[in-house]
């Protein structure tokens, strides 16, 4: 397995625009959705919020890495991920009359991000839509990782679920929650944000401490799987080196060695 | 019909660099869909000729559609979980459990050869448990409750169904899904050849697993590409897809005894529009590429093509262009989709299981409902078995595209020179 480098980090969720807002920990009511920059509006039209997130986080962290949004390799990780818009044609079906919006239906496969955002780009490189339930950041970095390691270049990882709609809300209470972060395989110029040079399976499961920047999650993120990215970004921002659990509360969960980039 | 020699083109796109793949031996498979529950039976229909496609009336009463169309349903009725595992309950975990059962004995094999947790488990679906949410979204609208035998998280989540496979043969090493529609396990083929070549593992079980459902009928009809008749892929007044079901799994190991081996993989992304192809078949064509560069074989290697061909007008159109632009028109070109109906995230498995079949038998099954041809696809589509045999079969390339413009082509065959 070759190194990676850590270029780029974001975060999108209800309240906190950015990842700066969100350590920050001041939530503005009025931030209900993203721009999504790579989503092109008029395609746009009938799409779930969580497509937005995915595609801004995926942005975000592109733009912060400097890398080319017309090449990056794409990874998009979500567990229940259009359930938004399944809802919606559920909804057609069983209490309407049958009839199914084409738009809708097209952008409730779970790569809508991945294809929406390639075609707002004109990104023609790999793509892939990965769910895992709790697993689901340790899927997109295995993933990454594997894709870096036969190919170099550059990927971007983006992992988010949204709350979900009524009636599966009643089982299952999770606030929307996005995290992007872009990899690449050689050493950026002015360096990287951390190096990941370690991948492992560690036999227990590790419990999930719902803390981040100094105060306690409220329990609709912490119970979303894109907060298993949180450790990560603490990690990072704190420069230290350490093995971060990529998944949390599960059997036999994988592990990233992130060390700070000290070469000059 | 002359067409100018295949000529091998650069993709546009730079192509991966790193060392050459090693070509990587497919161990067993197994496949069932409405052909059969067994994968001798879909087999001996597949080289019988016999399609497994009937109106949904008689094929699957249950799904009680308001338009007519035919699908592709597995025939007799699936066994239970076991009573251990009976919150996973759904028609997907019980198609993915029925396809195990042909390979279970060589993945514990493999299991306790590379240890559990270097064997993986990656499959790919579409709908996941769908069709449980769907009956527990109409009790929902009936009486206002979810009925307490329905598990959002063991029966919907795409999830589910790979922790449910992977209990039953102890594998240990990573396990997830990838859902990227109709491409889906095609691509798991390529995320475990990663897996292994980046040393984290050294088997994976892969595979794709979808039900029918009635959201996925309703959905292509209202895009207007459900054909209300049989399908009939490349064949001239083709009026769209028949969904089908099933499921298709593989093992592949780092090495290991096997006639047939993965030679390499393709992916692209049309980045084009989210339901239609490219319609000069460009992103197609640039995974056949992707998929012969990594194999390191070139167009006049390629014995057969099990085609994407969903007997859409577009699709097939597009599809055709890229093949008859990349390979000529003397490669037999079959969609067995004639035989199973579009098994959206299972297809690409099923397809391969099909390709493996044609290295193993040196058959290309005839083209079911293709006949009479359509005039623009200039491709050599089989129209009989007798056609078929003209030639061995050492090199498939078996396609699958999706909803996204997501492209993959696996290359499965025999390895070394010709």
């Amino acid at each position: 397995m070759r190194p990676a480098y850590l270029t780029g980090v974001s975060l999108w969720s209800p309240g906190y625009g950015d990842l700066a807002a969100f350590v920050a920990g001041v939530e503005d009511p009025t931030v209900i959705d993203c721009a999504a920059p790579w989503v092109p509006a008029r395609l746009g039209r009938g799409s779930s919020r969580l497509t937005r997130m995915l595609g801004e986080v995926a942005a975000r962290a592109c733009e912060g890495a400097a890398v080319d949004p017309k090449t990056v390799a794409t990874l998009y990780a979500s567990s229940y991920g259009e359930i938004e818009t399944m809802v919606v044609l559920l909804q057609a079906i069983f209490e309407g009359d049958g009839q199914l919006s084409p738009m809708r239906f097209k952008n409730s496969v779970h790569n809508a991000a991945g294809g929406l955002g390639s075609i707002g780009t004109g990104n023609q490189a790999f793509s892939t839509a990965l769910a895992a339930a709790e697993r689901s950041l340790e899927a997109g970095l295995l993933e990454a990782m594997a894709l870096l390691s036969e190919r170099g270049g550059e990927a971007v990882v983006a992992v988010a679920d949204d709350r979900l709609p009524a009636p599966l809300s009643a089982q299952c209470a999770r606030e929307g929650l996005a995290v992007g972060l872009c990899v690449q395989s050689a050493r950026p110029e002015g360096g990287a944000l951390a190096v990941l040079d370690g991948l492992r399976m560690d036999r227990d499961a590790v419990p999930f401490t719902p803390t981040f920047a100094g105060r306690v999650l409220d329990p609709g993120r912490a119970a979303n799987p894109a907060a298993a990215a949180l450790p990560l970004l603490e990690a990072v921002r704190a420069g230290q080196e350490a093995w971060v659990p990529l998944a949390f509360d599960v059997p036999r969960p994988w592990a990233l060695r992130v060390r700070p980039d000290l070469v000059p | 019909m002359v067409h100018p020699a295949p000529q091998a083109r650069r993709p546009e796109a730079p192509l991966p660099a790193g060392p050459p793949f090693a070509p990587i031996p497919i161990t067993a498979y197994s496949a069932v869909n409405a052909l059969g529950d067994s994968t001798d039976a879909v087999l001996a229909a597949l080289d019988a000729g016999r399609s497994g496609l009937a109106p949904h009336g008689l094929a699957s009463p249950s799904l009680s559609l308001a338009f007519d169309t035919f699908v592709g349903a597995l025939p007799g009725s699936l066994p239970p979980l076991p009573p251990a595992f009976s919150a996973y309950e759904c028609r997907l975990a019980r198609l993915g459990m029925c396809a195990l059962g042909d390979v279970r004995p060589a993945v514990e094999r493999a299991v306790g050869r590379w240890g559990a947790t270097r064997v993986a488990l990656l499959l790919g679906t579409s709908t996941g448990g769908l069709d449980a949410t769907e009956a527990a979204y109409a009790g929902w609208a009936t009486d206002g409750r979810l009925p307490d035998s329905f598990s959002l998280r063991k029966q919907h989540d795409f999830q589910a169904l790979a922790e449910l496979l992977a209990a039953q043969v102890g594998i240990e090493g990573p396990c997830y899904v990838l859902s990227t529609a109709c491409s889906s396990s095609g691509k798991v083929h390529a995320s475990a050849a990663r897996l292994i070549r980046a040393g984290l593992v050294d088997a994976a079980l892969v595979g794709g697993v979808d039900s029918l459902c009635k959201m996925t009928l309703h959905g292509f009809h209202g895009l207007g590409i459900l054909s209300p008749t049989r399908c009939r892929p490349f064949g001239a007044g083709r009026d769209g897809i028949n969904i089908g079901e099933g499921a298709a799994l593989m093992l592949l190991e780092r090495e290991g005894d096997a006639d047939v081996h993965l030679l390499g993989v393709g992916e692209s992304s049309d980045a084009y529009n989210m339901s239609s192809p490219e319609p000069e078949g460009r992103g197609a064509r640039e995974a056949m590429e992707r998929a012969l560069l990594q194999a390191g074989l070139s167009p006049s290697d390629v014995d057969h093509v099990n085609a994407h061909g969903t007997a859409t007008p577009q699709n097939d159109l597009a599809e055709s262009k890229a093949i008859a632009a990349l390979l000529g028109d003397r490669v037999p070109v079959v969609s067995t989709k004639g035989y199973t109906g579009h098994l959206l995230g299972a297809a690409g498995a099923t397809e391969a299981v099909f390709a493996l079949h044609a290295v193993r038998t040196g058959r290309v099954p005839e083209a079911l409902g293709s006949a009479p041809l359509d005039p623009e696809v200039r491709v050599h589509v089989p129209l009989d078995a007798a056609a078929a045999l003209a030639r061995p079969i050492r090199r498939v390339l078996s396609n699958s595209f999706a909803f996204g413009g997501s492209n993959v082509c696996l290359a499965i065959g025999v390895p070394g020179a010709r």
